[in-house]
């Protein structure tokens, strides 16, 4: 049978993390929401059996209703799909969540607190899931269960099984053990089998610049005897980030140049953020350089933590009797361990050489 | 070096203007907008330029605009100087673009260009060989203007910076007071967390702002799914309100038939109803109101009869029982007075009341002689005295007598009672005869009295006789008995007199009832003749039977009136409709099989209005509910904006907490770099200072000492204490900044022997103040050409007056 796993689609929510501009960030979640329409559409014309969302559809602070209506009323549009809900800490079904207020179609089942086992005797299937009540679990609230081997067993589970933490830890040692034929895991937002039979099918989009991984979701022909399991990227749209060194001797145009030449292909199509480290030239201002390249950007935003590149030697040796030597002298240890002390420095250097930028006449 | 001329050719509003100086003093005087700003500029302009120093780039300072002529395309000059026994020219093109520099040996017009320094940043060469000191230097120290009445806080900051520039090589010439001003600007300038319009400020508020309107959007969001809760609940109200209407309405409908069953049902019965009221009618009796009536008036006229006649036969009992009673008293007082005939009495009654009058008048007049009872007692008493002592006198003569005789014979003694005696029956005897004259004297008189006393006794017995007579013959006992018992015979005859009358009254009474109670009589009779016609009409024979039927007369009339309004009541019911009508929708309806719960159409209608107002209210509260969810999810929208921009805005806030760290940290460490370069001032220093001090101010203030605060201590030699520089007076603090500014550029300069330009330096400076500084500068000016730029002629005459050799020059 057909079986499509996908989870964190964070509808709704938003680009906290890693700010956006407006309009790109209503972009991407549209983009997301299309990823989300697009997965339906497969299960229609593909007539698949069963659709696995372990969690984190939507942003719950984020959604109003009628955004969780919409979700429904596309659920209805493939009836003949069973579309199974694990919610997770961002979509946790509690007596306010949306799940509860609004009526999602029959063939749509969300399970709720307790370990629920789904039977499916046409296709010879069960189909186990828990529901996130909260936002955290740092114990397992519930115990697993012996399967029946004759079936084909599936769990939809919003976890952790990466490492020790308050979102729901499971070894996944534990989870193949026990013998699922699928185990379709949610809350890693990036792709990946962790073990033969487990899967985490990561967001659809990339949510941050911290995800550079694979988007998309899980295709898998699964019966008894074996499965067949395919990722389909889906991402429309990656976040990638640019690291740029400079130097004082780099002007704008050699700038520029190393940006869009990391940025390759993807620059109408993708997030970019450029990260300035090292000393630029205190005639250049980075904010000019990326304004200029903007246009030629689907989104181009940056993250200045270059420094000035003051020749603070010459000036030291310039003045070296007078207070600015002496100044410099003081902070200047300091100022090449800490960004702060050197922004001090520097500040305190443009404030004394300051009576000869303004030529205060006398 | 010595400045010999000046050739403004363009600059500022000089247009080829010349001028020269000497050696020595030289006073340029002239208004305040002569110019004479701008000639010190142009000395600066044509040694320095006018570039930014320690700029990487050719920067303009804001004096080159300030000198750009004011008309014309030229911007240039030349300056002649004399320098180690040659005299030079420089010329200068100022003009942005077309800027060059010029040496020459004036004399010779060689051109020495080429012996400049280069400039590298502003790309052309470097004017200032002479000279030998920067710009900024030359700003610092050759250069003395008026402060302009500074406070003593500037006025310390100022030579403060001075001193701190004048310990090192001197080529920075920084202000490290100034330094810290622009550090505080430009801290201030981004602001604190308080400051709402400072650009940090601004950031904290507008996050604190986003933070609110998140929460609240959050919180409504919250609110909203309550809400949700509640318009499913409402909506599952409305459509159990919808079904009830529904059923409503079909009842509604189905009504007809329902009010046709209601209706014959009505019908029949009704109908029944009359029916039976119609048998009983028509099974009583009709006895027609008249004869009841009649009936019960003769019945009741009987009646009245009767009683009156009972009234009046008793009436007539007691007035004959009256009459009885009137007739034995009578009778009775009758019988008192049966033996006498009252005309006797009467008579008799008349006699006694005569004598009765007789003997009054008799005694009367006995008593009217009663005065005169005295006579008759006197008489009596004469007389009684006359016998009685007639006795006596007698006696006692007697007695006289036998005494004397006693006394004769027997004992003389006795001739003094005889004596005794004598006397005696002599007085007796006197007393006799005294009263019987009285009594002849009043004997007539009594004689008089005494007949008619006795005639009127005679009288009055005879009077008595009479009375008495009668008094026995009507047996009583005395004349007052029997005067009552004439009293008594005439109330006796007077009584039985009325008695005879009430006996006559009463007879007639009698009569008359009698009379009365046959009429009545009478009527009983008629009215007895009456009810046995009506028996007789009836056909009953007694009471009993008739009262019986007159009850079933009565039910008929009652029955009647039922019967009408039953009639009258299946009108209403049918209300013009035919029965064959009625009978056959009642036959559909039946078949219906529809309940009769509500037959009644108002009741269906207000229930229908009530389920209604419940759909409205519902209604309402569902779309309003759902427009608030919607409202509040509109607010939802800017959510994610919001959220982003609370995440620029934190970093930002951090970015500015970093700024203002730096900047603090910066500011630290410049205020500490001051306290130890002050900490470092040495001794000669200040009395090198002091010295000039001292000149400048003819040993008024000797001595100077600079704190470590930077503040600037003079010794007053007059009060012999040292005194805070900036508690002196504006002119005073003029005059020891001028000294100080001196002796720091004596000190920086050494044995350079620039110029010295003063430029209004002395407006502040009375009369003696003026002649002991330009005696100062008249001494130095041996070394150093000294240029003083002035509006006053004060320093020209001082000069003049002590003498001294000066150039003078009159814009």
């Amino acid at each position: 049978m057909k079986v499509i796993h996908a989870s964190d689609f964070h509808l709704f929510s938003g680009f906290v993390a890693s700010p956006l501009p407006a309009d790109v960030a209503n972009e991407h979640r549209q983009r997301l929401y299309d990823s989300f329409t697009n997965i339906i559409d497969t299960c229609r014309k593909d007539n698949v059996d069963i659709l696995l969302i372990s969690g984190d559809l939507y942003e719950s602070s984020y959604t109003k209703i009628s955004d969780v209506k919409r979700i429904a009323d596309a659920f209805a549009t493939i009836p003949d799909t069973r579309v199974f809900i694990s919610p997770g800490n961002h979509d946790y079904y509690d007596e306010y969540s949306y799940y509860t207020l609004v009526d999602f179609p029959e063939n749509v089942h969300i399970f709720s607190d307790t370990l629920e086992a789904v039977k499916i005797d046409e296709l010879n299937t069960v189909v186990y899931g828990f529901g996130w009540k909260q936002n955290r679990y740092a114990e397992m609230p519930f115990s697993f269960v012996p399967l029946d081997k004759s079936k084909i067993n599936i769990l939809c589970l919003h976890c952790d099984a990466i490492s020790k933490s308050d979102y729901l830890s499971i070894d996944a040692e534990l989870i193949e053990s026990l013998g699922f034929d699928y185990a379709a895991l949610g809350h890693i937002h990036k792709a990946g089998q962790i073990k033969k039979k487990v899967f985490y099918s990561g967001s659809p989009e990339p949510l941050n610049f911290g995800e550079d991984g694979n988007h998309g979701y899980f295709y898998a022909n699964i019966d008894k005897k074996s499965i067949k399991v395919n990722f389909v990227p889906c991402a429309e749209c990656l976040f990638k980030t640019i690291i740029i060194k400079l130097t004082g001797k780099m002007d704008s145009n050699k700038i520029k140049s190393m940006i869009t030449e990391s940025a390759g292909e993807g620059m109408k199509k993708n997030v970019y953020r450029v990260v300035f480290i090292g000393n630029i030239n205190p005639h250049i201002n980075p904010d000019d350089i990326i304004t200029d390249l903007k246009k030629d950007f689907y989104c181009l935003i940056y993250i200045d933590k270059s420094v000035y590149d003051y020749d603070i030697k010459k000036l030291y040796h310039q003045n070296k009797d007078n207070i600015i030597g002496k100044y410099i002298q003081k902070m200047m240890k300091r100022a090449s361990e800490d960004p702060v002390m050197y922004s001090a420095m520097l500040k305190g250097l443009n404030a004394l050489l300051y009576k000869y930028e303004e030529g205060d006449s006398q | 070096m010595i400045i010999k001329e000046l050739h403004l050719i363009a600059f500022g509003k000089f247009h080829n203007k010349v001028v020269k100086f000497e050696d020595g003093l030289n006073v340029i005087a002239g208004d305040n907008e002569a110019g004479k700003s701008t000639m010190h500029k142009f000395i600066e302009g044509m040694f320095f330029g006018f570039y930014k120093p320690y700029s990487k780039n050719k920067i303009y300072t804001s004096d080159y605009e300030r000198c750009l002529p004011w008309s014309g395309n030229d911007y240039k000059g030349a300056i002649v100087y004399e320098h180690a026994d040659r005299t030079y020219r420089i010329e200068r093109n100022f003009l942005k673009g077309k800027e060059w520099v010029k040496l020459y040996d004036h004399n010779t017009n060689e051109d020495l260009t080429w012996s400049l320094d280069f400039d590298n940043t502003a790309k052309i060469p470097k004017a200032n060989k002479h000279i030998n000191i920067t710009g900024v230097m030359f700003r610092n120290t050759a250069s003395i203007s008026q402060l302009g009445n500074p406070t003593g806080e500037e006025l310390s900051r100022e030579i403060g910076d001075l001193f701190v520039n004048a310990t090192g090589t001197y080529s920075a010439g920084i202000s490290l007071n100034k330094a810290l001003d622009i550090l505080n600007k430009n801290k201030d300038s981004l602001g604190t967390r308080k400051r709402s319009k400072s650009p940090y400020g601004k950031d904290v508020r507008e996050l604190e702002e986003l933070i609110i309107k998140r929460d609240e959007i959050i919180a409504e969001s919250e609110e909203n799914k309550q809400k949700c809760i509640r318009a499913k609940e409402t909506q599952a109200e409305l459509n159990i309100l919808r079904e009830q209407k529904d059923n409503l309405v079909s009842i509604r409908d189905n009504i007809s038939y329902i009010k046709a069953i209601n209706k014959y049902e009505r019908y029949v019965a009704a109908d029944a109803e009359a029916k039976q009221l119609k048998e009983e009618i028509d099974s009583s009796p009709v006895i027609s109101s008249e004869t009841e009536e009649l009936f019960r008036q003769s019945n009741n006229n009987i009646d009245r009869a009767e009683e009156k006649i009972y009234e009046l036969e008793e009436r007539l009992n007691s007035e004959q029982t009256q009459y009885k009673a009137f007739r034995d008293s009578s009778d009775i007082l009758n019988s008192t007075i049966v033996n006498y005939d009252y005309e006797e009495i009467l008579k008799d009654e008349e006699l006694l009341t005569k004598k009765t009058e007789q003997l009054e008048k008799h005694r009367q007049k006995q008593a009217g002689e009663s005065a005169n009872a005295d006579v008759f007692k006197k008489y009596k008493s004469f007389i009684k005295t006359e016998k009685h002592f007639t006795k006596i006198s007698l006696a006692l003569g007697v007695l006289m007598l036998i005494a004397s005789l006693l006394g004769v014979f027997i004992d003389t003694r006795f001739i003094y009672i005889a004596a005794a005696l004598a006397v005696g029956t002599f007085a007796t005897f006197i007393i006799r005869t005294n009263a019987r004259s009285k009594r002849i004297e009043i004997e007539p008189e009594y004689e008089r009295f005494d007949t008619l006393m006795s005639r009127t006794t005679n009288l009055m017995l005879m009077c008595e006789l009479d009375i008495d007579s009668l008094v026995k013959k009507y047996s009583c006992n005395d004349a007052r008995e029997l005067l009552d018992f004439f009293i008594n015979a005439h109330e006796t005859r007077k009584e039985v007199e009325r008695l005879e009358a009430e006996m006559q009254k009463s007879k007639n009474i009698v009569d008359s009832l009698k009379e009365d109670i046959s009429a009545q009589e009478e009527i009983i009779n008629s009215n007895l003749d009456a009810i046995m016609n009506i028996y007789k009409e009836v056909g009953c024979d007694g009471s009993d039977e008739f009262y019986n039927l007159l009850e079933k007369s009565n039910k008929r009339i009652v029955l009647e009136t039922k019967y009408n309004s039953v009639l009258e009541r299946i009108d209403e019911i049918l209300l013009n409709e035919d029965v064959d009508d009625l009978t056959k929708k009642y036959e559909t309806a039946i078949n219906m099989n529809l309940s009769g719960e509500y037959d009644n159409e108002d009741d269906i209608a207000n229930e229908l209005d009530r389920i209604n107002e419940d759909i409205l209210n519902a209604t309402s509260t569902s779309a309003e509910l759902i427009s608030e969810i919607k409202r509040s999810e509109e607010n939802m929208e800017s959510l994610n904006a919001i959220c982003e921009r609370i995440s620029s805005l934190e970093e930002a806030i951090a970015d500015y907490e970093n700024e203002l760290k730096a900047y603090d940290i910066a500011i630290n460490e410049i205020n500490e770099l001051s306290k130890e370069i002050r900490s470092s001032f040495s001794e000669e220093f200040n009395s090198f200072i002091s010295k000039t001090v001292s000149d400048i101010t003819n040993k008024k203030y000797s001595d100077v000492v600079v704190t470590d605060e930077l503040n600037i201590m003079v010794m007053d030699k007059e009060h012999n204490q040292l005194v805070d520089m900036s508690s002196l007076s504006g002119g005073t603090i003029d005059q020891l900044y001028f000294a100080m500014r001196f002796a720091i550029m004596d000190l920086v300069l050494s044995d350079r022997s620039i110029p010295v330009f003063l430029d209004d330096c002395f407006t502040q400076y009375d009369d003696r103040r003026l002649r002991n500084v330009l005696k100062f500068l008249y001494k130095r000016s041996v070394d150093r050409q000294v240029l003083i730029f002035t509006c006053r002629n004060q320093e020209r005459d001082s000069l003049v007056d002590m003498g001294a050799e000066f150039n003078y020059i009159r814009m």
